[in-house]
Parts: C-alpha cells; sequence; structure tokens
C-alpha cells in the first residue's frame, strides 16, 4: 500500500505480515507532521559512518546555516561526526565544495594575515553566519537563529576559520575535500553533486606548474644558447679567401675582377660571410659582389655601399657611414667558388671631377661559416608561449577563487 | 551517536532508529514501518540534541600516563551551562601530586593548579582576547563560560559543593598551552597545563562503547 | 620530464631544429641563388660591364 504524499518510499509491505497503515491514524499524521518538519534533507544520512584518516566517524548532527549580503542569501550544510575516543569533527559542503574541519587547540598568530602550523593564511571573508535548521546531536546546544561572527582565512588546501560571539572565540582548521572523496569515505551510493565555481580554499589545479613551466622554459634558454655559443666558437677564423684591390674612378681599363678559385668545404651546407672594407674618407665606394659557384653556376649577387664622411658643425663632430660592410650567404653548398666584383663611384651632383676621381683601395674577405642570432631569438619567443599559457591558466582559476572573497587581498 | 532501539511490535526483531531525532524505521524482517510517538515534533528542525549526556570515554580508575608521569583518575566533576557541559576529572599521579583532566567535547587538557597572581578577583573585567601572562607565556582568553556543578563522583579536594553559577575563563596560547581561570571561590584558581592528544595519555580501563572499537 | 611532456618534446624539437639551422647555415634575409653569368665569364672578364659605374668619359664598349 503506498502512503501517498510522502517522498520516502513508503511503500514497503511485509509480505508475511500484511500490515498496512491507515492514514487516518495517529502515526500517519506523526510521519506527515515530521516529513514538514524535516524539508532538508541531508546529503549523508545521520547514522552514516565515513572513515577520515583511518578513523571512522558517525554522521550524527546536521545543520544548515546562511550568511546574507544584500537581501541575499547563501546557504550552506554542516554535518557534525563523532568518535567516543577521537572526538568531534565536522564537514561543511557548499556547492558540492567539502571542507573536513577540526578545532584546533593552538591560537592562529596574527592580525591581518594568520600563521599556523607553518603556513600562512590570507584574509578571504568576513560574515555573520546564522543557523537556520538543525537535525540531530550536536556536542553543544544548537537552536535555530543563532548567530555567530565568522572570518576564513585560506591557505589552499587548508581553512581557518573563527567564530565569534559575545562569550567566546572559537578557531577551527579545515581542508578541502572533493565530493567523490566524501562518497568514498562513506560509501554512499551514487555520485555526489557536482561542484560549481571555485571554493575560498580550493587546491587549483595549476599549482605549481608555471615554476615547473617557466624552469624548463629557463632551461631551454640555457641549452639554446649553448648551442649559439658551441656554433661560434666552432667557426673558423680565417677567411677561405682574401684579397686587396685598388679602384680608379677616372681609369678608362675595366675594373671588374673575378677572383681565383677557392673551396667552401665540407658535408653540407653553411653560411658564407663576405666582407667589405674601403679606405674611404669623405668619399664612398659601391662594390656589386657575387658568389659564383664554378660548378653548377648558381651565384649569389648583392651590392654593399661603402662610405665615410665626417666633419664639425657648430662645435659638434659628425660622422656617417661605414666603411666596412658584412652580408651572409644562407645555405651555400660546399663547392668550388669564385667572386666577381664590380667596383662603381660617379660623380655626385656638384661635386667636382677631382673629388670624384679619386683612388679608393678596398678588401674583400669571405668566411666559411657564420652564426645567426637572429634564430637565437626566434627559438626564445617560439618556447614563450607554453609557460605563458600556463601561468594564464594558473592565474585565471586564482582570479575565480578570489572573486568571491570579500577582503581585498588577492593577487600574488 | 545515539540510536533510540526498540523491537518490532509486528515480529518481536529488534529495530534501531537511525539517529536520535529519527521519526521511522523499517523493520528489516517483517518490513513493517514503525513510528516513533515520544519525540517533541516541534522541535524537530529547530533544535539539536546534546550529545554527550554522560557520555566521556573516562571513568573512575582509568589509568594512564603523562609527562612520564603515570597517574589513575580518582574523581570527578560534571558541569553544566547553557549550551553544552564538561567533565574535569581528578587525577592522582604517582609521584603523590594532582592534577585535572579536562574533558570537553573530546578536546583533551592536563592542568595543575598553580599560584595566581596578576588576575584580578572579579571576572567583570574580562573578555574574549584580553591576554595575560602566567610564567613565561602569553594567553590570550577564548571562551567565558557561566556554568555550575551538575554533579561529582570520587574523590575530590574539596568536601562540599554549592550549585551556584560560576564563571569559568579559557585561556589559549600559540602553541598547545591552555590554561583556566575558576572564580568560584573568593579568590581566584589558575590552573594551567596543555592540550593532550587521547593517544599521548595511553589510557587504559576507559569505559566501552557499543559499536565502536 | 614528467612534468610537462609536451613541453619538452616542443621545447626539445625547437632546440634540434635550431641546431640544424645553425650547422647548415639557414637564414630568411640574404642573397637568393640565381642562375649565374655563363661559363664563359671568366673567360670573359669586363663581359658584364655596368654603364652606371664611372667617371664620364668612360670605356662602355666592348673589347
Amino acid at each position: 500500500m503506498a502512503l501517498r504524499g510522502y517522498a520516502h518510499t513508503l511503500t514497503v509491505t511485509c509480505s508475511s505480515c500484511h500490515s498496512l497503515l491507515d492514514t487516518s491514524s495517529g502515526e500517519a499524521s506523526i510521519l506527515k507532521k515530521a516529513q514538514q518538519q524535516t524539508k532538508i534533507e541531508p546529503l549523508i544520512p545521520l547514522g552514516c559512518r565515513g572513515k577520515f584518516d583511518d578513523v571512522a566517524y558517525e554522521a550524527i548532527g546536521f545543520q544548515q546555516r546562511y550568511t546574507s549580503s544584500d537581501g541575499e542569501h547563501f546557504f550552506w550544510q554542516e554535518y557534525v561526526l563523532f568518535h567516543p575516543y577521537k572526538g568531534f569533527r565536522y564537514l561543511s559542503e557548499y556547492n558540492g565544495h567539502w571542507l573536513y574541519i577540526r578545532p584546533t587547540e593552538v591560537l592562529p598568530n596574527g592580525q591581518y594575515y594568520q600563521t599556523f602550523d607553518g603556513r600562512m593564511y590570507k584574509p578571504f571573508q568576513k560574515a555573520v553566519a546564522r543557523t537556520g535548521y538543525v537535525i540531530g546531536e550536536f556536542p553543544w546546544r544548537v537552536v535555530v537563529g543563532e548567530a555567530v561572527a565568522m572570518v576564513d582565512y585560506v591557505s589552499p588546501p587548508y581553512i581557518l576559520s573563527s567564530e565569534k560571539n559575545a562569550n567566546e572565540t572559537t578557531w577551527s582548521a579545515g581542508r578541502y575535500m572533493t565530493g567523490e572523496e566524501i562518497w568514498k569515505a562513506f560509501n554512499l551510493p551514487g555520485h555526489a553533486p557536482a561542484a560549481s565555481g571555485v571554493y575560498s580554499n580550493q587546491p587549483n589545479p595549476m599549482e605549481g606548474k608555471p615554476r615547473a613551466s617557466f624552469r624548463l622554459f629557463g632551461l631551454f634558454v640555457l641549452l639554446a644558447l649553448a648551442v649559439l655559443i658551441g656554433f661560434a666558437t666552432t667557426h673558423k677564423n680565417d677567411p677561405v679567401y682574401k684579397a686587396s684591390f685598388s679602384f680608379d674612378p677616372a681609369a678608362q681599363t675595366d675594373q671588374s675582377i673575378v677572383s681565383p678559385t677557392f673551396d667552401i668545404g665540407g658535408s653540407h651546407t653553411t653560411a658564407v660571410h663576405v666582407e667589405s672594407r674601403a679606405g674611404v674618407s669623405q668619399n664612398w665606394l659601391y662594390l656589386q659582389i657575387a658568389l659564383v659557384n664554378k660548378d653548377t653556376n648558381i651565384s649569389y649577387d648583392f651590392g654593399e655601399t661603402l662610405s665615410y664622411y665626417s666633419g664639425v658643425d657648430g662645435g659638434e663632430s659628425w660622422s656617417e657611414g661605414s666603411s666596412n660592410q658584412n652580408t651572409i650567404v644562407h645555405r651555400v653548398p660546399p663547392g668550388h667558388y669564385y667572386i666577381r666584383i664590380d667596383p662603381e663611384r660617379d660623380r655626385e651632383a656638384g661635386e667636382s671631377v677631382q673629388s670624384a676621381s679619386r683612388v679608393v683601395g678596398y678588401q674583400v674577405a669571405v668566411f666559411q661559416g657564420a652564426t645567426n642570432i637572429g634564430l637565437f631569438f626566434i627559438v626564445i619567443l617560439l618556447l614563450l608561449p607554453p609557460p605563458i599559457i600556463v601561468w594564464w591558466r594558473y592565474r585565471n582559476f586564482e582570479n575565480q577563487r578570489w572573486a568571491e572573497s570579500d577582503m581585498s587581498g588577492g593577487s600574488e | 551517536m545515539s540510536h533510540p532501539g526498540s523491537n518490532c511490535p509486528q515480529c518481536g526483531a529488534k529495530v534501531e532508529f537511525r539517529w536520535s531525532g529519527a521519526v521511522q524505521a523499517v523493520c528489516e524482517f517483517c518490513g513493517s514501518i514503525l513510528v516513533r510517538t515520544d519525540l517533541d515534533l516541534k522541535k524537530v528542525g529547530t533544535v539539536a540534541d546534546f550529545a554527550l549526556e554522560d557520555a566521556s570515554p573516562i571513568q573512575i580508575n582509568t589509568e594512564g600516563v603523562h609527562d612520564k608521569k603515570a597517574f589513575v583518575v580518582v574523581g570527578r566533576i560534571i558541569y553544566e551551562w547553557d549550551q553544552g557541559g564538561w567533565n574535569e576529572w581528578y587525577l592522582m599521579f604517582n609521584d603523590g601530586s594532582f592534577g585535572w583532566l579536562s574533558d570537553a567535547q573530546l578536546e583533551w587538557a592536563v592542568t595543575k593548579q598553580y599560584a595566581a597572581q596578576g588576575v584580578p578577583n572579579s571576572p567583570d573585567q574580562i573578555h574574549p582576547g584580553k591576554k595575560f601572562t602566567f610564567g613565561s607565556t602569553e594567553f590570550e582568553v577564548t571562551v567565558i563560560t557561566r556554568a555550575h556543578y551538575k554533579g561529582v563522583e570520587g574523590q575530590l579536594p574539596f568536601e562540599y559543593w554549592d550549585k551556584k553559577r560560576v564563571t569559568f575563563i579559557d585561556l589559549r596560547t600559540h602553541t598547545r598551552e591552555f590554561a583556566t581561570l575558576d572564580f568560584s571561590d573568593p579568590e581566584a584558581q589558575l590552573y594551567v597545563g596543555r592540550f593532550v592528544e587521547f593517544e599521548e595519555l595511553r589510557l587504559t580501563n576507559l569505559r566501552q562503547f557499543e559499536g565502536w572499537t | 620530464m614528467r612534468k610537462s611532456p609536451i613541453f619538452t618534446f616542443y621545447g626539445a624539437t625547437l632546440l634540434m631544429l635550431f641546431a640544424a639551422a645553425e650547422y647548415t647555415g639557414y637564414g630568411f634575409m640574404g642573397p637568393t641563388p640565381a642562375r649565374g653569368g655563363p661559363k664563359t665569364v671568366r673567360d670573359n672578364p669586363g663581359a658584364s660591364r655596368s654603364h652606371y659605374g664611372g667617371i664620364a668619359p668612360r670605356y662602355v664598349g666592348g673589347k
């Protein structure tokens, strides 16, 4: 027979006794009245035992408390756990987040921050907590309507709470637990309600990861530096070709140069560094240069402007131009090479023929092997995103945590 | 913790109500629904029952060790106040000295009496947060309780007790030290000691509880 | 390595590419290879003669 109107599945009937409950009987009305009073069902049924730190405690009491802010009420649930020798422990549940709490015997130290058990706790929230509903047994008499001034301090995954009224200040220390851990401790059927949001002392899943990530980044930077320095020091200092020439702008003969063949050796492509210098003083010289592979006929063409001008202007000396230039040719395959040089020097507008006709001496040297420092910086840039992403995710979680706090202390 | 029990009126099997405020239970054997008629339903949801009505695991003749000295429990005072109660167990140590083992919500502290210096004789000026120095340690007032004796047992260091309310003040420190001021006499009495873990006391001859190991 | 296998793998790959690039003289800017002048240039110095380099009057014709 089903007792209509009751939430509990009181559809059990005794098959052997066929006992029935008359809905108008005294017992049914007691049940009904109890039903009305017990409007909140604890998630952990009272009388259940759960294991914490290897000790089985029994849930003997339950209360729902709340704080008010701007007219809104925020409710959370508390359970009293009991063991006749070990004493009392408490569980607190809010939005699927759980705390395992025990009263402290030692007073924390501090004014704004609290130091306790070797950790520093930051103030998170201040509120007046009131009891809204209570059933079962408590180690002190709890009555609906009682209020205490509560302050929470956090050091994830731990929390310190102080509760004050006119006659006492008590401190308790709590540790964050997940719904799954609670369900496992009590061996409850089904699943714990999912946690929503980030709770005050909820451990950050990215805890320690930014530091580890940046350490790894640092290691990679050092390794990249080692690679850079390693290559830089193994390049040969002696040029594979070096020669000096003289250019006479006014001469009637062709002054282009074709060098003798020289070797660019090795088993792999390398960077080739061509250095040009000119003895220019208040003068300039342009060199059109080609590095040509004798066998494949592939040439690398580039030009260098070498110049140097200086003077004194109103007491300040100035200079401009560079009398030596460098060009790096990338990925040059080994083989037999020569260079071809075409020097040029035009007469500037307003320049005297005499000035434009000065003979200039110049020198070209070819080196095998050049270090590309730009690549090093590109590597560093490419190594940055992963630790930055990790750091950002850590920060994001902390921002969510401290968004719930009514104290300003938040950022690290 | 307290599981009111009864027998099923239908089949006689033992039925336990899961917790003190449980109104109904189902008989495991015959399936009848049992309803308690003795509960004050108005209290359900609004007032909690008080656990530990006489549920201290200590009893007279319990033995233990504190600071390497063996002791035996010889006496007891039960205190009660508006919102609860606690036990003070009188200890006799094997060197002839005496002390107190306080059992308050199963938090344990062993204290001894000391001369109360620098303490006012009236608790009126004292409030939570006020600091006192006893010996070389600074203590802070944490709890002020107005309690009275509820009962006594065994051997105690005084001969009579009256039922008037008396103020007790608890003080704590940043370490595990603990002190109490007892304003029952015209002069304040000071007890100083520290909190201990249940295991530290190595208690034997404890009270047993059904259903607990 | 156990802390972040993805980053470790990524960083190691980058470093290896970097080392390979330095080894082979890789770079972004610089002269591009071109099919060069005729093989006969050695035999023909001055054949590719710029018209712009020099002071007029200047020899700009053939041999």
